[in-house]
């Protein structure tokens, strides 16, 4: 098999959901438990705390791969959100086209004018912080951009001539979205999605940074970094650790990203 | 007694969004189990003037005077009465065979959806698809409805398109163009298919810019040049005795040709 950037890239975003998934699983620590005996240790084999532990005496790899879990719990979930309605809204506006297109994308326009990070602290003020809500943040935010490239996508289709045979064979117009235009979506949303997970991770990873994410004793890779941050002097490797995931994850999302998105145009 | 027509078109106009004509006081009949010719250059209108027929003209453009397709007026008749008319009374058939087929689905899944949508259950639509494959001339007609467009050739898809254009046997079949993009042995098929049909009480409405295709199989021709109607008549007649100037330079256009590739 030959070895390419994108292959090492699915290969680096498997290995690390397997362990996300493994991980906390086989391990005999949990990600809660505090232990008073061994706090901030470095990593040993002896003990069983493979990478340490943080100031609290948690497991740090227990943690890392928890926190990639949520990372990647909320950029499945997120994108998954943003994928349904962003399609949904792209085809009908680009199908039915005309007044409803114009309302359906001002819509879009006014949502995208509103600044993200007020929105959010408005949000957790409201209905206090919780993950659920930061599914349906990051996935209110997310699905304009997907709604602009569907739509655009189904304006070339709606003049291609089997969607006029379709209309001329009488199906109704429900049909002829949902049976000839959302199958002939697939390859540019599956590019837009593979785009739109790593940036869901980053700003799950900046909304969990400032505490507007994941709450303690729960973890994700950004609530790893703030508390890595505040004891970097001391103890760089609970930085690096979760700064080293990130990136990794972010960077093989991306690539694989464009690697779809290469065959997807050729 | 003079019999009742199909379709009767009277004064039927097509406007541009822009207020530029496309069609100008069409007025023409099509007889039960009669095939319609209607020829003329590019861009004189003879697409837009059969999907105005079924309500699908460009956009912004408005059509005025009469269609009567049996007691049924088509212009500006609701969406829905139009929809119910399409593929089961008045079917289409597109030039491009590649392009009139959605590239992600089977063939067969695309023509049961066809009968599906009227209510007929999936085995008796995939029945009838198979036959209906088969009257086309197309062999293994089952392995066909196993395959994507882009696995059949074009000769097949344009045969496989009429098929289901066909399935629900439509009263009338508008055809645009439906020779052009097909090698001389296909064109026959497809024209002696057109033949069957017609003797099966079908009416076709045959857009073509090939007049050995109108000298074929059509009964009676229409001209048209710029969206008006220059000359119409009985096939043999008007190919022998063109009238208007226009119809004679089309016709000795089509003879050059024929002497340059020495076809009979």
């Amino acid at each position: 098999m030959k070895v390419s950037l994108p292959r090492l890239s699915l290969l680096l975003l498997a290995g690390i959901a397997l362990g996300a998934l493994i991980v906390p699983w086989i391990s005999p620590f949990d990600y809660y438990t505090p232990d008073w005996d061994h706090t901030s240790q470095g990593p040993q084999w002896q003990g069983g705390h493979l990478l340490g532990t943080d100031e609290l005496g948690r497991d740090l790899l227990v943690r890392l791969m928890w926190g990639c879990r949520i990372s990647l719990l909320v950029a499945l979930a997120a994108s998954f959100i943003s994928l349904v309605i962003g399609v949904l809204w792209g085809v009908v506006a680009g199908y039915r086209g005309g007044r409803v297109d114009a309302v359906m994308m001002r819509v879009v326009d006014v949502l995208y004018s509103v600044p993200f990070t007020p929105f959010v602290v408005v949000l957790t003020v409201l209905f206090g912080r919780d993950l659920v809500l930061l599914f349906i943040a990051i996935g209110a935010v997310s699905w304009l951009d997907i709604a602009r490239v569907v739509r655009a996508q189904t304006l070339g289709l709606k003049a291609r001539e089997f969607i006029t045979a379709a209309e001329v064979a009488g199906l109704p117009a429900v049909t002829i979205m949902r049976r000839h235009i959302v199958p002939n979506l697939i390859g540019v949303t599956l590019v837009c999605l593979t785009l739109t997970i790593p940036a869901i991770i980053t700003t799950e990873a900046f909304l969990s940074y400032i505490g507007l994410g994941a709450q303690s004793p729960l973890t994700s890779l950004g609530v790893m970094l703030a508390d890595g941050a505040a004891q970097m002097r001391a103890r760089p490797l609970l930085l690096v650790l979760p700064a080293t995931l990130l990136i990794a994850l972010v960077y093989a999302c991306n690539r694989l990203g464009d690697a779809l998105r290469d065959r997807h145009a050729g | 007694m003079r019999v009742e027509p199909l379709l009767a078109v009277k004064d039927l106009s097509l406007r541009r969004a822009d207020g530029a004509p496309v069609l100008r006081d069409l007025r023409f009949e099509v007889g039960r189990g009669e095939i319609l010719g209607v020829v003329g250059q590019s861009g004189s209108g003879k697409s837009q003037l059969l999907l105005s027929l079924l309500g699908l003209a460009m956009r912004g453009a408005t059509l005025s005077g009469s269609a009567k397709f049996g007691a049924q007026e088509l212009v500006g008749a609701s969406e829905g009465a139009l929809r119910r008319l399409r593929g089961t009374q008045i079917a289409m058939l597109f030039q491009d065979p590649l392009l009139s087929w959605n590239p992600y689905l089977r063939i067969g899944i695309q023509l049961a959806e066809v009968l599906r949508m009227r209510g007929i259950d999936a085995a008796a639509a995939r029945t009838r698809a198979c036959r209906a494959l088969a009257d086309v001339d197309l062999a293994e007609p089952e392995r066909v409805l196993r395959q994507y467009p882009h696995e059949l050739s074009g000769g097949m898809r344009q045969r496989a398109m009429l098929a289901m254009a066909t399935l629900s046997t439509p009263a009338l079949l508008l055809a645009d163009e439906p020779t052009t993009a097909l090698d001389p042995t296909t064109q026959r098929r497809v024209l002696q298919r057109m033949r069957v049909l017609r003797e099966q009480g079908m009416s076709i409405v045959l857009v073509t810019h090939d007049l050995g295709v109108v000298a074929a199989v059509a009964d009676r021709v229409l001209v048209l040049e710029h969206g008006v109607i220059v000359e119409q008549g009985e096939a043999a007649r008007l190919l022998r005795a063109p009238a208007g100037e226009y119809t004679r330079t089309l016709l000795n256009a089509a003879r050059e040709l024929e002497g340059l590739s020495c076809l009979s």
